[in-house]
């Protein structure tokens, strides 16, 4: 049987790591290992009926909206990249016509690029 | 020796050996930074001491925080980053140490490494979410984003060493670690190709510190603004977790830029073994002069790059991975395609 397992997840050709079926239990092995040593090693009790479970927010005792609005939710990327947005935005204005204008001109250069063996 | 015996001191001496040498690491990083700022800064061991602290401390669940994910994340971040410090140690452990075999050839491939540095972000995110708290939100967005940010420069890099890969050793799987370990890149190139891979290595210069969320690019912890953002929340035991991770994820960082780019030994530099009353000691030589790369590459690009530049904004990281690194990178990977002596082959 032991020796099935290790012809499965050993295969000379393709090498050791790269056989997922290793990846995975590698990957359980170590989690089952720290699983047992935080609960072991580790304090895991805590007050739960205290002000302890109450979220941080720097003092301020109001209610808060403890969320981002999704909206927000990629706001640097979306910051720095706002002319690229801006003009993309430009090219989607609902207009089926412009669409499938666009459609056919990213298929013309495909056909170019790769069928006219310009890559 | 069985391969699979190798292979399982490998993995578990990797293991242990990169518990230990992440949280020194952590400690050799703080006192670096204080000798920069004229301070005396904490003792090397502190790493050590602050994990002790955590064990004792109370492992904290806020109230509405969605519970599975909060717990599960910080596990999950320090098994990957445990996992990503293995795969790219093993196998050139393995070369390090002569140890040849066929089935260690194909060992660590870059596309699984890219994911594994991507999978211990994503639970930070996961973790930073499910916590119930504006502040831990705020840098769960903020640490997505650069997690995005830092993707496209990061694959660049790892294509172009493959590009490299696949003309010096035609024979080899292009995205190997080991083929990277066993062909220094350095090699074969004329002045262009060099430049190239100068660019390539100062665009990691700027990628360890935004992987590893060290100052400029620790804007999801962002202490003194939004009080550790995403760790805001976690205590005990989460919290030692997620710091393990973060040290265990620096180390293979560190060492994958090792292995890419200075993988060189000392028995190549020295063009033969290193035998000293007749004992051979190459091994441990290769070993310690390998510690010693990773500790001057986790100065430079960790220790020196925190102390002599400012938190940037969120916006500012992304406009400056998006545009410059990411040109810097791809100019590097044009002018090793458009090599010479590359073309030539």
């Amino acid at each position: 049987m032991n020796g099935k397992i290790i012809d499965l997840i050993i295969k000379p050709e393709i090498g050791i790591v790269w056989i997922p079926l290793l990846l995975v239990a590698v990957f359980f092995v170590f989690m089952v290992v720290f699983h047992v040593w935080g609960r072991k090693f580790f304090r895991n009790d805590y007050n739960e009926n205290s002000d302890q479970v109450k979220p941080y927010n720097s003092g301020n005792l109001d209610e808060v909206n403890y969320s981002v609005k999704s909206s927000n939710l990629y706001w640097g990327f979306k910051k720095s990249m706002d002319r690229y947005f801006d003009i993309m935005k430009k090219f989607h204005d609902g207009d089926l016509n412009n669409y499938a204008k666009w459609f056919v001109i990213v298929v013309a250069a495909c056909f170019l690029l790769i069928g006219g063996g310009l890559l | 020796m069985n391969e699979l015996t190798v292979f399982l001191i490998m993995v578990i001496s990797t293991l242990i050996g990169g518990i230990y040498l992440g949280l020194l690491g952590r400690g050799i990083d703080r006192k670096i930074a204080a000798k920069f700022q004229s301070r005396i800064g904490p003792p090397i061991r502190q790493g050590f001491w602050d994990l002790k602290k955590l064990m004792l401390k109370q492992t904290i669940v806020p109230e509405n925080s969605i519970t599975w994910v909060f717990k599960g994340a910080p596990l999950v971040a320090l098994v990957t980053s445990a996992m990503l410090l293995v795969y790219i140690m093993v196998p050139y452990l393995l070369y390090l140490t002569g140890y040849e075999s066929p089935m260690f050839a194909h060992m660590g491939d870059f596309i699984l490494v890219i994911y594994l540095l991507m999978i211990p972000a994503i639970a930070l995110v996961a973790g930073g979410f499910s916590a119930g708290s504006p502040l831990s939100t705020i840098g769960s967005q903020r640490e997505m984003v650069v997690l995005m940010a830092t993707e496209l420069p990061l694959a660049v890099t790892v294509i172009a060493f493959a590009v490299k890969m696949s003309v010096l050793a035609p024979s080899m799987p292009s995205f190997s670690i080991f083929t990277a370990a066993s062909n220094p890149v350095w090699n074969g190139m004329g002045p262009a190709g060099i430049l190239g891979v100068i660019l390539l290595a100062s665009a990691f210069l700027f990628i360890i510190p935004a992987e590893t969320g060290k100052i400029p690019f620790d804007q999801a912890e962002a202490e003194t603004e939004i009080a550790e953002g995403l760790l805001a929340e976690y205590s005990g035991k989460y919290l030692a977790f997620f710091q393990l991770a973060e040290a265990l994820k620096s180390l293979g960082v560190v060492a994958l830029v090792v292995v890419l780019f200075f993988p060189q030994g000392v028995s190549t530099i020295m063009g033969g073994q290193m035998i000293a009353g007749g004992i051979n000691i190459t091994v441990p030589c290769e070993i310690m002069f390998f510690l010693l790369k990773v500790s001057v590459v986790y100065s430079v690009s960790i220790s020196f790059i925190r102390v002599s530049m400012a938190r940037l904004k969120i916006s500012q990281v992304s406009k400056f991975f998006i545009y410059s690194v990411s040109a810097v990178s791809i100019t590097g990977f044009i002018l090793i395609m458009i090599d010479p002596r590359i073309m030539a082959m």
